[in-house]
């Protein structure tokens, strides 16, 4: 027989007088906390100065998509929206207009570590209109109030029409709600440890495809998680279903074996959940409406995206031409590609100013460069095939083990840009190492950089997608491109690889920040940052078109922040270039008039070599506002 | 006759009706024969000796050492000679029979003494090592440590005996930071070879620590002095000698009655096939030295009963012999149905040990237990009752099926392997991603059921982005790579190594050159992406290998031995180097060798053993060595041959093992097998883990668990309600004090034995909201039984099958009735009954 313990009189928590106390100690506390705080607030209150407006800060938007051709109910959370009067869209064919604004309180931190209080907070109504050719995919909304525009959120414009998630509880499989697919459904995970549960029919043979996404600002919701269940049953839990993939990355593929009742689960990465913690849910099959849709991020790239970035983009057979429109035009300047390159560039790649001032000519193989097939075998040195500089290879590390071998002639001083793009699989999972070895088999050149990170103690080594290299010696060279890993490798593993001259250029161009709200008299500081590629060694000319009535766009000057010089990393020249910083001001006049909307303007670079100056080139936009005085 | 030994109770009794009847204790066992152990003997000349045995076999199944009271007799006396104790000493060539009487019994093996009397040449590392090893000169707490003592180091036990040979003749001082030896002075005098350092310090012609252990007179004094003054050879020029491959010791699990005896045979297997008496020339050691002493002669005697082992060792090789102890002996043994090879083997042993296994467990009995080690889940009532009302025989194997083929048990031991594999947040390199795609990938291989091997190879080779690769970044590290191979050692070989990184293993035959030829094959390991870009960390095998210093630009990093700072290469346990050709990607070629080395499969089934019967076969279940001997080493060989031949079937093994008769034993035991600890005889009550119990605690109070994240940035997630413990990927982050006073394994290490009751854990069981809080819950299990309007009887019988698997019995429906009918308040009543019922032993135990 069982011999059961007594339960102690103090283990019973069913007392009303245990609760009783425990809130009379927290209301004492509270009174206690009052008195003290209270005198000290009120007398700062009366003595700080009078608060500048502050500009509005968007938190979420629901829903997230929105179907061309419909008038909508949007609603947006934030704060500082009180007197909230314009809906901004960067999109033609997308307008809207304030309905309603009603107050709230939401909970923040100030910091990590910070306790979280209570804020006020308003919540806007938008009724928006969405033209039947408002282009489809990400666009930014925005709100304006007279202390001028928000941060932006991201909408998505779609073809097909959007459900929105049922009221009730649907936490638990027996609770689902039922959904009919293809579906887009805009849905809500209003508190932490909340998780939506859909079901739906599927038929076996059929390639199920769920996406998807969360739009808010919060950044701890900084992803949508999915399972994917199958209807089932357990010996214990005949309501249990049957787990069959999970996906950390808003994102499922799966083939159905069975036809049958299916289900989705939404939960959120950690957990955490809110009432700005909006999502997006695509459910279709292959074949169906949406079902191709592509990948949307509206939150702000995660690291991995920003590793994937450069790897992505394009490596055309005029990609010499784009580059050349990016510094001063053809005989004004010299590419450092030939073997008449500069003299003495030595192996660590161009030096500055050596574009501006050779005054050589551009080889004539510039334009317009030939696009060479990778063919097999070619997994030995001896089995590289010859390329001619400047030449865009393209190929694939189709399995484990796959190298690939590809041999060219340089002459002494010849200073080549490799750039690689990899359109299916990038790093982290397609690693593409790319080495290029001299006529004794030495290791002269490779895409491995180890640069400092983390809190700059940090050594940390990436797989580069461009590097910069001068030869020393003329002679034979051999090229090899793998995986970095020997045990990797696919048919996506496809890569082009282009082998040109150095072409001394503007590259990325960064204005921050994106929106300025300026009142008569203010000035505000833009600073432009901007690559100087390849040994790009000239000035660079800014202008700004589209400035509001009695703004000025002018230079400013700014005293460099003293800063430690960095360990240092080994030909940081080859994989890094050097960058510019350009600070100008934005004034607004005494008496310049407001502007309700913001207006966009355009900012423009134009590269200056030897005193010439080169084509315009697109630097991004702004917003400005004049507020009301 | 009969030798003495203690008194012997009568049992003689039938514990139960159906039950297995209890063997009858046998007042006055009658010898029913003898036999001389070895069966042949053959001496090599004149003066060579071999130790005899005289076993007499007696009618209370216990065989027992009768040399001392046997007679013996030859039938030519001129070739042999005998002592009192068994040892024979050969006279002459010739052959002879040798009889032993006894009483009425006699037994006769044939001796044969070959050639005439030679006096083959010394040998360091045999002769000699085997000296130093039996006078304790290389034992771990002299010469033999990890420094040596007084500036003389050993190998511990001669295993090492080049290095040992350099030590004593060219002398110098062992460093364990370097190889410089310092002055060096020989140990030997050649020219003089009594004033030898190696004869004078320990025969006390100087001083000596460790006192007198090499007496002038003795015969190891006198064979060391020969050894000098032959010229102190490493290997005699002429070496006639076989080598030893390995050495025996019989009887290898000798039963000793409280005060009985037993002398130990020692031999040598030789390379040629033959068998070399070393009885009078090894170290003996009791492990327990309570319960079995003993002698330098390897004559044991019997203390108290028990189990424990004695060490045999000598030059480079050691044995062991578990002896127990009996109170009592059973003349009559009942048969014992056996399930499969498991049984067999674990109620050989029993039976051999007197002691007999206890009833099959009851249906509620091992419902409880299989759900609870096969899924972690208690099953609900619904289940309950049908398991208990069904009359199918084969309900049990059915049973196991079923519950292998649940989602539950997916659950269950994805958790058991997060545990070994230790998923975690800061263990997986701080990225959620990570730690739920390493989670991901081991629930993966639970549900299909993946050969372990595979499963092994996919985590000690892994690479690139894959899942598995995460578990090598804590911190977003991969440098320290003798700690990655020490990690994948202890999981997958069940072995200890860390100590040999920095000097040979004080207790082991694992050296510091082992430790590093291991630690080599993760020395390539390299990352890109990594700290500030976690995400895209890739682990790959650099070929120039890797940074260890912040501030030594680009220079490569190669693995170095810390004591001569000479590059290591990969090398395995057996010391073979890996060939150069593939260095490029070593880990493969590890992986590989260590899924097929014998150690990995009986590493595994250890482990999983323990899962089902609180410890292993080898206790800590990482920590196989030579000291630290198996309860049963043939059971432990057989699961691992089932495993191996069974392509490594984690399901098909725990199949074999729950099926098994042994795992079905009642919890309650009997009079022969009270005392058992380690023979399986009855099922041993063992702590549900922190987060079983508290899933336990969930599904019988209808109240689910809420887990909230803490550790880990502004800690403001949670699981969503209902989510098990067991299933949570993330515990270092969603922590609960509770389950770590209830000994929640941390990630931060390997899983160890689970913490003693503690304070914490009592002070939670009396007042913690989980007990509390869950019991008065609206909407939870009390709520739910009285909106039903159950009769207390009803409500009582529910509470005990989803607490405790099992109908209450008619007393306790009785007394727990009129408990909650007395009663004020009838919420109240249950309220205590079901707190009752939570803090029970009989709850938070599978039995």
């Amino acid at each position: 027989m069982l011999v059961l313990p007594r339960r102690p009189f103090f283990a019973n928590r069913t007392s009303n007088r245990s609760r009783n106390a425990r809130k009379w100690v927290a209301g004492l506390a509270g009174w206690v906390l009052c008195s003290v705080l209270a005198p000290d607030r009120g007398m700062q209150a009366a003595e700080a100065p009078p608060a500048e407006p502050r500009a509005p800060e968007l938190r979420s938007l629901f829903p997230v998509s929105v179907q061309r051709g419909r008038v909508l109910d949007l609603e947006v959370r934030g704060k500082d929206l009180e007197k909230c009067y314009g809906v901004w869209f960067g999109t033609r064919g997308l307008s809207g207009e304030v309905a309603r604004i009603e107050g709230m309180q939401f909970q923040e931190k100030k910091s990590l570590r910070a306790p979280k209080l209570w804020v006020q907070g308003q919540r806007v109504s938008l009724k928006v209109q969405v033209a039947s050719e408002a282009p489809l995919g990400k666009h930014e909304l925005r709100l304006v109030t007279p202390a001028g525009v928000s941060n932006p959120l991201g909408m998505v414009v779609v073809d097909e029409p959007v459900s929105l998630e049922a009221p009730g509880p649907h936490g638990h499989p027996a609770q689902a709600q039922p959904l009919e697919i293809p579906t887009l459904l805009n849905g809500k995970l209003s508190r932490n440890g909340e998780v939506d549960f859909y079901s739906f029919r599927a038929s076996g043979g059929d390639t199920l495809v769920i996406q998807a996404l969360s739009n808010t600002t919060v950044t701890k919701f900084d992803g949508v998680r999915l399972t994917l269940y199958k209807e089932g049953g357990s010996w214990f839990d005949p309501e249990r279903p049957e787990r069959l993939l999970f996906s950390p990355q808003s994102r499922i593929t799966h083939l159905c074996r069975d036809s049958g009742r299916y289900l989705v689960e939404v939960s959120s990465n950690l957990g955490v959940g809110g009432p700005d913690f909006f999502y997006q849910l695509r459910v279709a099959t292959s074949g169906q409406a949406g079902a191709g849709a592509p990948e949307v991020v509206l939150i702000p790239p995660s690291a991995l995206e920003e590793i994937e970035g450069p790897f992505r983009r394009k490596l055309e057979p005029d990609r010499l031409d784009w580059l050349r429109s990016r510094t001063v035009a053809a005989g004004k300047a010299q590419e450092n590609g030939g073997p008449q390159g500069e003299a003495g560039a030595g192996s660590t790649g161009a030096s500055p100013g050596s574009a501006v001032s050779s005054g050589k000519e551009m080889p004539a193989t510039a334009s317009g460069t030939e696009l060479l097939q990778e063919v097999e075998p070619n997994d030995l040195p001896e089995q590289a095939a010859p390329i001619h500089l400047p030449q865009l290879l393209e190929g694939s590390i189709q399995s484990a083990g796959d190298v690939d071998w590809f041999r060219f002639e340089v002459e002494a001083g010849t200073s080549l840009a490799l750039e690689l793009e990899t359109p299916e699989a990038a790093p982290p999972r397609f690693n593409p190492r790319v080495a290029v070895l001299d006529a004794d088999g030495r290791e002269v050149l490779t895409n491995y950089f180890r640069k400092i990170a983390g809190d700059g103690d940090d050594w940390v080594r990436i797989i580069q997608a461009k590097t910069l290299y001068t030869f020393d010696r003329a002679g034979l060279y051999k090229l090899q491109l793998r995986d970095i890993t020997p045990r990797s490798g696919e048919s996506a593993f496809r890569y082009r690889l282009l082998l040109r001259p150095q072409v001394p250029h503007v590259g990325r161009i960064e204005a921050t920040p994106e929106v300025v709200n300026l009142r008569p008299g203010q000035a505000r500081k833009i600073t432009i940052l901007s690559d100087q590629e390849e040994g790009f060694g000239g000035d660079i000319l800014f202008s700004a078109d589209g400035l509001p009535s009695r703004v000025q766009f002018l230079p400013g000057a700014e005293v460099e922040p003293h800063k430690e010089p960095p360990l240092p990393e080994i030909h940081k020249e080859r994989f890094v270039p050097r960058n510019q910083t350009t600070t100008v001001l934005l004034t607004a006049a005494p008496g310049a008039p407001s502007t309700r909307m913001p207006a966009r303007v355009r900012l423009t670079a134009r590269p200056v070599v030897g005193g010439r100056v080169g084509e315009a080139i697109a630097a991004g936009e702004l917003l400005v506002m004049v507020l009301g005085e | 006759m009969k030798p003495s030994r203690s008194p012997i109770l009568l049992l003689g009794i039938l514990v139960a009706a159906g039950s297995i009847a209890l063997g009858a204790e046998t007042p006055e066992p009658e010898l029913l024969s003898v036999r001389i152990v070895p069966e042949a003997v053959e001496l090599g000349g004149a003066g060579a000796t071999r130790q005899l045995l005289v076993m007499g076999s007696y009618s209370d199944r216990l065989e027992r050492d009768v040399t001392s009271l046997s007679r013996w007799e030859f039938s030519n006396g001129g070739v042999a000679t005998v002592s009192p104790g068994g040892k024979v000493e050969a006279l002459a060539e010739g052959v002879t029979d040798v009889t032993a009487r006894l009483g009425a019994r006699s037994a006769r093996v044939r001796l044969r003494v070959n050639g005439a009397a030679d006096r083959p040449p010394l040998s360091f590392a045999w002769d000699v090592e085997k000296i130093l090893t039996r006078r304790g000169c290389n034992d771990t707490h002299c010469h033999g440590g990890v420094k040596g003592r007084g500036g003389f180091k050993l190998s511990l036990y001669g295993i090492y005996p080049e290095e040992d040979y350099r030590w004593i003749v060219k002398g110098g001082t062992y460093q364990v930071l370097s190889p410089d030896p310092g002055n060096e002075i020989s140990r030997i005098d050649l020219e003089e070879p009594e004033k030898s350092l190696l004869l004078r310090k320990p025969a006390l012609a100087e001083p000596h620590q460790g006192g007198l252990q090499l007496p002038l007179e003795s015969e190891d004094y006198k064979t060391l002095l020969r050894w000098v003054k032959e010229g102190a050879p490493f290997q005699p020029a002429a070496a006639s000698s076989p080598g030893v491959r390995t050495i025996e010791v019989y009887p290898d699990e000798p039963v000793l009655e409280v005060g009985g005896g037993q002398q130990l045979l020692v031999s040598a297997l030789l390379e040629n096939g033959n068998l070399r008496d070393l009885t009078g020339q090894v170290r003996y050691l009791s492990d327990n030295s309570d319960v079995v002493e003993v002698e330098p002669d390897g004559r044991l005697r019997g203390l108290r009963p028990g189990e424990t082992f004695v060490t045999v060792r000598t030059a480079g090789h050691s044995t062991t012999a578990r002896v127990s102890v009996i109170e009592a002996t059973l003349a009559r043994y009942p048969g014992v149905p056996a399930n499969n090879f498991i049984d067999r083997l674990v109620f050989d042993k029993l039976s051999r040990l007197h002691r007999i296994p206890s009833e099959l467990s009851g249906d509620a009995e091992f419902l409880r237990r299989v759900c609870l080690d096969l899924t972690g889940t208690l099953p609900p009532p619904r289940r309950t009752r049908e398991f208990l009302m069904s009359s199918d025989p084969d309900k049990r194997e059915k049973l196991i099926d079923t519950l292998l083929r649940t989602p539950e048990f997916v659950d269950y031991w994805t958790y058991r392997l997060s545990q070994l594999f230790r998923v975690a947040l800061f263990e997986n390199g701080i990225n959620l991603q990570w730690t739920e795609a390493y989670w991901e990938w081991i629930r993966g291989h639970v549900a299909g059921n993946t050969p372990y091997d595979q499963v092994a190879r996919e985590r000690i080779a892994a690479i690139g982005y894959s899942a598995p690769s995460r578990h090598f970044l804590p911190n977003g590290e991969v440098r320290y790579p003798q700690n990655k191979m020490a990690e994948e050692v202890r999981v997958f070989l069940g072995r200890r190594l860390d100590c040999a990184e920095c000097h040979n293993h004080p207790f082991e035959a694992w050296s510091q050159d082992q430790f590093w030829g291991l630690a080599a094959f993760f020395g390539r390991m390299n990352l890109v992406g990594g700290r500030g870009e976690e995400v895209g960390t890739v682990i790959f095998e650099d070929p120039t290998g890797q940074e260890v210093d912040l501030f030594v630009k680009g220079r490569s990093r190669k693995v170095l031995h810390p004591r001569t700072r000479e590059e290591v290469f990969p090398a395995f346990l057996n010391g073979s180097l890996l060939p150069e050709t593939a260095r490029a990607d070593p880990r493969v070629k590890l992986a590989e060798w260590i899924t097929a080395h014998p150690y990995f499969a009986e590493a595994a089934v250890n482990r999983l053993w323990s899962c089902f019967f609180g410890r292993g076969i080898v206790e800590p279940v990482d920590d196989f060595r030579a000291a630290n001997p198996a309860t049963h080493p043939g059971l432990l060989a057989a699961l691992a041959k089932d495993f191996r031949e069974h392509d490594h079937d984690l399901r098909r093994m725990i199949r074999t093992i729950v099926g098994s008769r042994t795992y079905q034993l009642s919890s309650r035991p009997n009079r022969t097998n009270r005392e058992d600890r380690t023979h399986y005889s009855h099922a041993l009550p063992r702590a549900l883990d922190a987060e079983v119990l508290f899933d336990a605690i969930a599904s019988v109070t209808g109240v689910p668990l809420i887990l909230e994240q803490e550790s880990y940035g502004d800690g403001e997630g949670r699981m969503p309600p209902g989510t098990r413990a067991i299933n949570v990927k993330l515990p270092d982050i969603f922590r609960s004090r509770i389950l770590d006073n209830y000994g929640k394994a941390p990630r931060s290490m390997l899983p160890e034995k689970r913490p003693r009751p503690n304070l914490g854990r009592a002070l939670h069981s009396l007042a913690g909201s989980t007990f509390t809080g869950h019991l008065a819950r609206e909407g939870g299990i009390i709520d739910r039984l009285i909106g039903g309007g159950g009769a207390d009887r009803e409500v009582i019988e529910e509470l005990y099958l989803r607490a405790l698997v099992r109908f209450p019995e008619e007393e306790e429906r009785e007394q727990l009735e009129a408990m909650v009918g007395r009663h004020p308040s009838r919420r109240q009543a249950l309220e205590d009954l079901l707190w009752g019922l939570l803090n029970s032993p009989e709850f938070y135990h599978n039995h």
